[in-house]
């Protein structure tokens, strides 16, 4: 029998630990590139973010101060509070200070992600972005100290971590025929968002295992989570499944800070009697959870249960949507992306030239940090840090012509007329690092991985076959006159 | 909501009845108890069996 099964001190300093080093990323994010995404004059400006909502809609600091210094301060303050945060801050202080002071560590960590967030539109459209959200904000409830969690709080991170895999489990099984025949991952390795160094060896590995890994997907998204909610040790061994799943996510791919947030997430599934009994740590003398603690968490879950009824409904409903928010605070969610899986990995390639009647051969290609351009270079890991740039080149790839949610296009080509440096601090290269190109043009390509006999003899991670142009050559004069020009002009 | 996803869920919820039941219940009813938690297992599996084409 496990000691202890009801202690949860060492979950939460565990879980605090590593929710705090989350934040930490998304602040160190949010201060190298929202600006040049989001910023000023980013390539979707936040004054098109406050003429376009209002504060009650989309509530953000940046509402209220739209400028490049407000962003600065606001994301290296974030960075600041979660470093103090991730070293145990409020744990450092007496006793009786140690509970408001980390609900008002956390409660800012919240507040300013929050402004991230909202004002940062398309770029900042993930599910992981509401997710953190959802989960800093439970975090704040949480407490600091000697004194135990509130153990209603525990079971409310259960609940959004049943929401986050079991709506990942069905949005997949009723979103696309190649999770029910299980072929779904024949291809995901290939054509996922960025790949990572192991994503080759992953798609290679036998149909087989591919078919085996499918069927795993489904067992632990889909019939795990309920163990999420039973007693120990059944709850742990749920948590190892989760956190092995992740971690293997994590390892093939980079899915930004999604896998580790649910990992951190699954920290909650465990006790302290669990924790104490496989690995060598111990919590120190602990005392109960202070009342008005337990009354306030007490009301965050009434809170949570009346704001689940949407995200619930629509988690069991046959037209589940994914991702989706139903409160402008985003206190409780709705998960689950990867409904369907493309087949075929398409990639644009954004080229340059200096020359005014250029042959195929003038041309140069920018490359991108997560986005594959050389077909001899192997993909690189970068998650949990987010390419929010990458990420949306993925997205635009997928139409043969810049769509709807591809406005910020037009203005990322006119940065790079401008030599823009913020704007390049996104890329890997800049073949023109001297003067502007004269003309620009977007390809489209089909990517695949090489196949082992490929990769053996000439050594390339990938083959590609060009299927179409995205934006023709163009000037700068060309981008501007056709009225569409950079910022203002683009909308 | 789809007939699949009734049989997962309820399957879920008789593997948490038995679980937590086995915790609180004397040795006869520990039996009983244990049975619907497999029986929940199975209804998970049937659930996740029912949407599977290969």
């Amino acid at each position: 029998m496990l000691p202890e099964p009801g202690s949860y001190w060492l979950v939460r300093f565990l879980f605090q630990r590593g929710l705090a080093l989350i934040y930490l990323l998304a602040f160190l994010v949010a201060a190298t590139q929202f600006r040049p995404l989001a910023g000023e004059d980013g390539l979707l400006p936040t004054a098109e973010y406050v003429e376009g909502t209002t504060f009650r809609q989309r509530p953000s600091l940046f509402y209220l101060f739209p400028s490049d210094r407000a962003i600065s301060v606001a994301a290296w303050t974030g960075v600041g509070l979660s470093a103090v945060a991730l070293f145990a801050g409020p744990y450092w202080i007496p006793t009786p200070y140690a509970v408001p002071v980390s609900m008002l560590l956390w409660l800012i960590l919240w507040g300013l992600y929050q402004s991230f967030v909202n004002a940062g539109r398309v770029f900042y459209g993930y599910g992981w972005e509401s997710m953190l959200l959802e989960t800093g904000f439970l975090a704040v409830f949480l407490g600091a100290g000697p004194s135990q969690p509130p153990v209603v709080v525990i079971w409310l991170l259960k609940w959004l971590l049943f929401r986050n895999m079991f709506g990942a489990g069905l949005i997949k099984i009723r979103g696309d025929d190649c999770w029910r025949d299980l072929t779904c991952l024949d291809y995901h390795y290939e054509t996922q968002p960025i790949p990572n160094p192991l994503s080759w060896f992953a798609h290679r590995l036998p149909d087989r295992f591919h078919r085996l890994e499918t069927l795993g997907n489904h067992v632990v998204e889909l019939a795990v989570p309920f163990l999420y909610f039973a007693p120990q040790p059944f709850a742990a061994a749920a948590g190892v499944a989760t956190i092995g799943f992740q971690g293997w996510l994590m390892l093939t791919g980079n899915f930004a800070f999604l896998n580790a947030l649910t990992i951190v997430q699954s920290v909650a599934l465990f006790s302290d009697g669990v924790l104490t009994a496989v690995v060598p740590i111990t919590a120190p003398a602990t005392t109960v959870t202070p009342a008005w603690l337990s009354a306030a968490s007490i009301l965050l879950a009434i809170l949570v249960a009346a704001l689940s009824i949407q995200p619930t409904a629509n988690m069991l409903s046959r037209s589940q949507v994914m991702n989706t928010v139903f409160d402008p605070l985003k206190l409780v969610n709705t998960y689950g992306a990867f409904g369907s899986v493309t087949t075929d990995r398409f990639q644009l390639i954004v080229e340059g030239t200096r020359e005014p009647n250029p042959t195929e051969a003038d041309w140069q290609a920018y490359e991108f940090k997560g986005q594959p351009v050389r077909t001899d270079e192997r993909p690189s890991q970068w998650a949990p840090y987010h390419l929010r740039l990458d990420w949306q080149l993925w997205f635009a790839a997928m139409r043969p012509q810049p769509g709807p949610r591809q406005r910020w296009f037009t203005s990322f080509l006119a940065a790079l007329f401008e030599s823009d440096a913020a704007t390049l601090s996104l890329l890997d290269s800049n073949p023109f690092p001297d003067e502007p190109p004269e003309q620009l043009r977007v390809l489209r390509y089909r990517y695949r991985f090489t196949t082992r006999e490929e990769r053996a003899e000439t050594g390339d991670w990938w083959r590609r076959e060009r299927v179409g142009t995205y934006v023709m050559p163009v000037s700068e004069s060309d981008l501007r006159e056709g009225g569409i020009g950079r910022r203002r002009q683009v909308f | 909501m789809e007939r699949f996803v009734q049989v997962i869920v309820a399957g879920g919820l008789a593997l948490l009845a038995g679980l937590w039941g086995g915790q609180i219940a004397d040795p006869v009813s520990k039996a009983w108890l244990g049975s619907v938690a497999v029986g929940g297992v199975l209804a998970l599996a049937v659930g996740i069996n029912s949407q599977l084409d290969y």
